[in-house]
């Protein structure tokens, strides 16, 4: 006899709520660190809260530390209840949440950690019925990864009757060449589909909603293109330090922390060729594609083309601020690139010639990240020599206040023909009725659900690197005259020549 | 809110005072372009209500929905004392967090003389914004014509009282049913259960979809859960009955196999209890306000084929039992 089984859940509604998560358990290495109390911890309980979570999801928690399920129940039962954002503690959820944690105690270079954690798996799986589906979290150091992943393969725990999927956190190596490297010891046993860079910047709502523009509307993408296009800003600016960080951004710093990854991200969503489909390998494709066609600076290119700055001591708000170099943790003769920005070209069809400016920093005058694209000016001005002409302006913002605004010239009422600029704006942000979901959330639940989309691909960390690989080569070593920006301005000098020498000026968010 | 009255009803007469409303706007403002003030619209939403509903809650979730619904907003309130047309326009503003310009939303409120209330569509066909969705949200239990002028028609099939009502709704119009929309915590958790390839297996093996409930007779979200489910669970029997305990009208589903059952219920409070597969776990359960139910239709503007499909199905089944 022939055993129909549906192939699909027939109860899915997708115009109602969003698909469910599959059954799987979770391991988290790390699980007695920040990481998994402050973020993950909490954001799955706000994930079951929220009914998203299956009923045989499980947590497994591996750490050094000796305890026993119900010792890491309570201490995860502290931290959520502690690091919860915006959203009640339930006991009665709470009590049924924990009974899926579990713990492991080990050392991860020990075979015997994965000999257990295989056993809890399996025991898992069967009293559970999580068929097998598995999340490595790596809440640990990146020098750790490879170690990490390398010894789960070894165990045979890299596959098994349901998906395994391996998440691994920025940085992903600090050059071209360790991020080869790092993606080697990965692929040993995960192939590249079960890889999960986290690498969010840009929110899931973010990217949909400049796709949607760009590519839901039949009025934008005519002019999205060298023949209308002037130049493209790309800003990420934080009115504050390094908030006691100091030591670890000393080895990162702008260049490294925000372009090389984040920022570049945005580029390319705002400049790559529309998908075939919405899937999320399609859009990584067309990103990924595009990043690739970023024009790779040759070493003269490097002084005209990408500045670094630091910042110096300043007086904000009626408060002294210390410079760079005299934060806590701070080498007094750091190098280290608070400011980084670069004029990158994109070798194709669409965007030759067009400069796109990008910029991040840290102590700028406020916290706005943007994308303004600066259209060609009319190519007469019919209304007089004194005429207001200034190009038309579409800004993306990101945050503080996500939306969309168009400046242009508009009559001013009354006699005479004066234009003054106007704005319209599209987008007005998210409901104040509903709880936005914390990055976490989203990315946990696209982790279960095999989405993607927010997470980056070795190729586009690659094609990251090789972008900046020139400035790094070029910065390297290079006794720069710091600090060369006072906190609170909007950045040194030469990276206003920078523009300058194109006939261009920084926009001020 | 800024408001004028209109001495004649009219149409044209309201549209020309919204245009003054704006204007007058714009003034108060001061010309400034830069952090004036912004008209914002994606559809029309009416609300038609009795007399004895509560005007303010309507008017504040109106007034919530607004601000991931923009529209012009028309209240029209059915009056049995009055025996003419009387209207007013004004405006609803708010300013988002972190912005200094404020968003406004036109908003008419129109009381008409309960007798004349079939006289109400050809007034409120001009009414609607061009090209955007027109919604109706009925709170009263009169099921209106609104053909000339709603793209969507929203009801709660809870306030007929009967689940006679479902036979009226006409297939061929795009209807919301809040007592459907009530049931889409429940609905997602059952979805849930069934991520699981294993629960999967046991679908075909279930005989008995049985639904509790409060109340004397069946509710009408106990005859669309029982639809909805029969849809994935063809084989099974539906059988419905009553629960003592629970505020919900809904209060229990099990889904029953040989050798055991799923079921989700409500335990004490707001929170769900889920069995499946010898694993308990326990979710929360809120209660759905008009603001939570609404905001839920409005993002489906247009037609949902599984609830057409259910409600199609519901209406026989009530029929039946």
């Amino acid at each position: 006899m022939v055993k129909l089984m549906p192939l699909e859940n027939p109860f899915q509604d997708p115009l109602r709520f969003e698909r469910r998560v599959p059954e799987c358990a979770v391991v988290i290495f790390g699980a007695n660190g920040d990481l998994t109390k402050r973020k993950l911890l909490p954001a799955l309980y706000r994930i079951a809260y929220e009914r998203r979570l299956a009923p045989g999801f499980a947590v497994v928690g591996i750490s050094r530390t000796e305890m026993s399920d119900d010792q890491f129940r309570e201490k995860m039962r502290e931290s959520v209840a502690q690091f919860l954002e915006d959203s009640p503690f339930d006991e009665d959820v709470w009590n049924a949440f924990a009974q899926s944690l579990f713990y492991v105690a080990g050392d991860l270079n020990d075979a015997a950690l994965y000999a257990s954690l295989s056993a809890k798996l399996k025991e898992i799986e069967e009293s559970r019925h999580t068929g097998g589906n598995v999340i490595f979290y790596l809440s640990m150091q990146p020098s750790y990864y490879a170690a990490a992943a390398q010894e789960l393969g070894r165990a045979g725990l890299h596959r098994g009757n349901g998906w395994r999927r391996l998440v691994v956190e920025k940085p992903f190596g600090h050059d071209l060449a360790s991020a080869r490297e790092l993606s080697a010891s990965l692929h040993e046993y995960f192939t590249e589909p079960n890889v999960y860079r986290i690498d969010h910047y840009l929110g899931k709502e973010t990217v949909q909603n400049i796709l949607a523009f760009r590519f839901g509307n039949g009025i934008f993408e005519p002019l999205w293109n060298r023949r209308y296009v002037n130049h493209v800003q790309i800003t990420a600016a934080e009115s504050i330090g390094v908030e006691g960080r100091g030591a670890y951004y000393q080895e990162a710093g702008a260049l490294r922390d925000m372009i090389q990854n984040h920022l570049l991200q945005v580029m390319a969503t705002v400049a790559m060729e529309p998908s075939a489909t919405f899937r999320p390998d399609s859009v990584r494709d067309e990103r990924s594609k595009l990043l690739r066609s970023i024009h790779i600076m040759k070493p003269d290119e490097v002084a005209a083309n990408a500045v670094a700055g630091q910042y110096g001591p300043a007086r904000i708000g009626g408060e002294d601020v210390p410079g760079f170099r005299q934060e806590h943790g701070v080498d007094p003769n750091a190098q280290t690139d608070t400011y980084a920005a670069a004029t990158f070209y994109v070798d194709n069809w669409r965007w030759a010639g067009v400069p796109f400016y990008v910029r991040s920093g840290k102590r700028l005058p406020k916290r706005v990240s943007e994308i303004a694209i600066q259209f060609n000016q009319a190519p007469l001005s019919i209304f007089g020599d004194g005429a207001e002409c200034a190009p038309n302006l579409l800004i993306l913002r990101i945050q503080p206040d996500e939306g969309i605004s168009l400046k242009f010239l508009s009559k001013r009422p009354g006699e005479g023909m004066t234009l003054r600029p106007v704005s319209m704006d599209f987008n007005y942000g998210s409901s104040f009725g509903e709880r936005s979901p914390t990055p976490y959330e989203t990315l946990l639940l696209d982790a279960m659900l095999g989405d993607a989309t927010l997470y980056q691909r070795q190729d586009m960390v690659e094609a990251g690197w090789a972008v900046v690989e020139p400035i790094q080569q070029a910065w390297a070593g290079r006794q720069f005259e710091f600090p060369n920006y006072a906190a609170g301005s909007w950045g040194p000098a030469e990276s206003d020549a920078m523009l300058a020498r194109r006939g261009h000026l920084w926009r001020r968010p | 809110m800024s408001a004028q009255t209109t001495p004649g009803v009219t149409p044209d007469g309201i549209l020309k005072e919204l245009a003054a409303l704006w204007v007058s706007m714009a003034k108060d403002k001061g010309g400034d372009a830069e952090h004036g003030v912004l008209r914002a619209c994606s559809m029309t939403l009416v609300v038609l209500a009795e007399e004895s509903d509560d005007v303010g809650e309507i008017g504040s979730t109106v007034a919530e929905l607004m601000q991931e619904f923009p529209s012009r907003a028309i209240l029209v309130r059915l009056s049995r004392e009055q025996t003419a047309l009387s209207a007013r326009v004004y405006s609803q503003c708010w300013m988002p967090f972190g912005q200094r310009r404020q968003i406004c939303c036109e908003q008419i409120e129109i009381v008409a003389p309960e007798k004349g209330w079939g006289d109400l569509p050809p007034l409120l066909a001009p009414l609607t914004v061009p090209d955007l969705p027109a919604i109706l949200w009925d709170r009263t239990s009169r099921l209106p014509d609104a053909t000339g002028f709603a793209t969507k028609s929203i009801i709660d099939s809870e306030r007929f009282g009967s689940a006679e009502v479902l036979k009226r709704l006409a297939p061929e119009r795009i209807y919301g049913d809040l007592a459907w929309t009530r049931l889409t915590q429940w609905r997602g958790l059952i979805a849930q259960l069934f991520e699981n390839r294993a629960h999967l297996e046991f679908l075909p093996r279930i005989t008995a979809i049985e639904i509790g409930h409060t109340g004397e007779g069946v509710p009408v979200s106990g005859y669309y859960l029982g639809a909805w489910l029969q849809a994935g669970i063809p084989q099974a029997k539906v059988v419905w009955h009553r629960e003592e305990r629970g505020s919900a009208c809904v209060g229990s589903v099990r889904l029953v196999y040989p050798e055991g059952e799923f079921s989700v219920r409500q335990v004490e409070g707001q929170t769900a209890e889920i069995l499946a597969g010898g694993v308990v776990t326990r979710t929360a359960l809120p209660p759905r306000n008009d603001y939570s139910l609404m905001r839920e239709e409005l993002a489906i503007p247009g037609r949902d084929p599984i609830f057409r499909r259910t409600l199609a199905t519901a209406a026989q089944l009530a029929l039946q039992s």
